[in-house]
């Protein structure tokens, strides 16, 4: 069993890639929690996506998690930028799913800003896991693009809510750094190229215990991530926390904590 | 199993397992690699090749079952000419490896096509390293934009009758440099960094043909099961699979 944290819906205006990605998942029991960054009619890819937009991304993630319950968790994305009615949307997904979900955020807002903190305080009463889009990237980020300094700071102001480290920063090494001695977050493996090493310094650093598998497929092949794992000096029992132990462990907690069905 | 991109050596940016000569064998051992095509990594930052060269062939020269040295020549450094007859005939050079980018030349300006009328006159295969690894990780001092797909394109067009495999490209600017290149009999791809999107191999393979495209690890700046595992795992036929990961490498560097 693996659970891939980090999946999108789309890969541009081509959704044979979603397609290939199922049956794979399927092949080597991979469990996907997706989100949507675009809609289902491949309109936009807003970096800050209006009310309607996010809505509909949201309704293909739904759609897909109705359509592959054994396969899917759905991970609802949100604009922090819209207040209220971001926590209305997160709410009323929330309730109208009975399964294991989460949270998605890319590069909207930055992470740090203080609009997040109505919707972190959902996620904390709800237990939902927070992807959060991080990278530093040398060659320059997005004007709304978290750095790993910024979830640093969100994961320090919300303790109660377990964050996935997307990307694990982007470039590791400073994510590695900024992530360390946090207790509620898990680095997100997905997206970045499989360089010698990369998991090895995580674990010298938050640890096996705070490592989640993700791949940012389609976009990333799945095996070319799962690489990282497999290619890293560590322990079997270290490869199976990282794979599916602990981002299985925080989606248990939901069970207990809103007796959702999964 | 064929490595067609691998280097010995040490990376200024951070430190790295199987940089020797024993831990590279001992990985590629584990992994089933039988052989690899090999370069000197320092060679990327070096400013004279010559001494990374012979660094690399005092590694190989105990171990030429297992590795092919691709000697690193920088045509913009003075007595390249010469150093490349040293290659030749002390270290019996068969590869040629440019990294037009971190060298500061472009491939189809007069410096790269001198280095490239070298290549067509002892018959070398020319490994053109188009970008090593991801910019975003780059030092920030040490910002190396990868080779336009254009220029190699270009080159590739202009010397029809050498054997290019372009290295360390990921699928989009593969993509890119096969739709710059009208008749790509001479080009090869390998896959180190290609590492999606999904049904990457399968699409290389369509768009390519199984011919051109090797099974390559980047060692030691990427793990090689990356590349084993996404040709391992792709949708293709056993015929293919066996060009990729054996048969295309032992063809285009003659280790039949
Ligand atoms: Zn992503």
């Amino acid at each position: 069993m693996i659970i891939d944290v980090h999946v999108h819906t789309r890969l541009g205006p081509d959704p044979a890639g979603f397609q290939y990605l199922l049956d794979q998942a399927a092949e080597l029991d991979v469990t996907l929690c997706v989100n949507s960054l675009s809609p289902k009619d491949g309109s936009g890819m807003a970096q800050s996506p209006d009310l309607d937009e996010v809505r509909r991304c949201n309704d293909w993630t739904a759609e897909l998690a109705a359509a592959h319950p054994e396969r899917i968790i759905p991970m609802w994305y949100l604009n922090p930028a819209h207040g209220d009615a971001a926590c209305r949307e997160l709410e009323e997904r929330v309730a109208a799913y009975s399964g294991h979900q989460g949270v998605k955020l890319w590069v909207a807002v930055r992470c740090n800003d203080p609009l997040l903190d109505p919707i972190m305080r959902i996620c904390a009463k709800h237990k939902l896991p927070v992807l959060q889009h991080t990278w530093f990237k040398v060659t320059g980020n997005l004007p709304g693009e978290s750095t790993p300094m910024d979830l640093r700071e969100l994961a320090l102001r919300h303790p109660d809510v377990s964050f996935f480290w997307g990307h694990s920063g982007g470039d590791y090494e400073y994510g590695a750094k900024c992530a360390r001695g946090l207790p509620n977050v898990y680095m997100d493996l997905g997206g970045g190229e499989a360089m010698n090493g990369y998991v090895d310094l995580l674990v010298e650093h938050e640890t096996a215990d705070h490592i989640v598998f993700g791949s940012d497929a389609p976009g990333r092949s799945l095996v070319s991530q799962l690489a990282k794992v497999y290619g890293a000096d560590i322990s079997r029992k270290e490869k199976e926390k990282i794979l599916f132990r602990n981002a299985q462990a925080l989606f248990a907690q939901q069970n207990l904590a809103n007796g959702a069905a999964s | 199993m064929i490595d067609a991109n691998a280097n010995l050596g040490n990376w200024p940016f951070r430190q790295l397992r199987y940089t020797t000569p024993a831990a590279l064998l001992g990985k590629m051992d584990a992994l089933g690699i039988e052989q690899a095509v090999v370069s000197s990594l320092e060679n990327v930052f070096y400013k004279d090749q010559l001494s990374g060269n012979r660094q690399l062939y005092a590694q190989v020269k105990g171990h030429v079952d297992r590795f092919l040295p691709a000697f690193t020549i920088n045509p913009t450094f003075p007595g390249w000419e010469e150093d490349l007859a040293i290659c030749i005939q002390e270290f019996g050079m068969r590869v040629m490896r440019l990294h037009p980018n971190y060298h500061q030349y472009a491939l189809d300006s007069a410096q790269g096509a001198a280095a490239l009328e070298a290549a067509r006159a002892h018959n070398f295969t020319v490994i053109v390293t188009t970008g090593i690894e991801d910019t975003r990780h780059h030092h920030p001092l040490v910002k190396v934009p990868d080779v336009p797909s254009e220029q190699v394109a270009l080159a590739v067009s202009a010397f029809s009758d050498v054997r290019f495999l372009v290295a360390a490209a990921n699928f989009s600017s593969i993509t890119a440099i096969r739709s710059h290149c009208a008749q790509p009999q001479n080009l090869s791809f390998e896959v180190s960094r290609v590492q999606g999107p999904v049904g990457d191999i399968e699409k290389l393979c369509a768009t390519l043909g199984a011919d051109r495209v090797l099974f390559g690890s980047n060692l030691p700046l990427h793990v090689p099961e990356a590349a084993k595992m996404a040709v391992e795992h792709a949708k293709i036929s056993a015929v293919e699979r066996e060009k990729i990961v054996r048969g295309n490498a032992a063809r285009l560097f003659g280790l039949e």
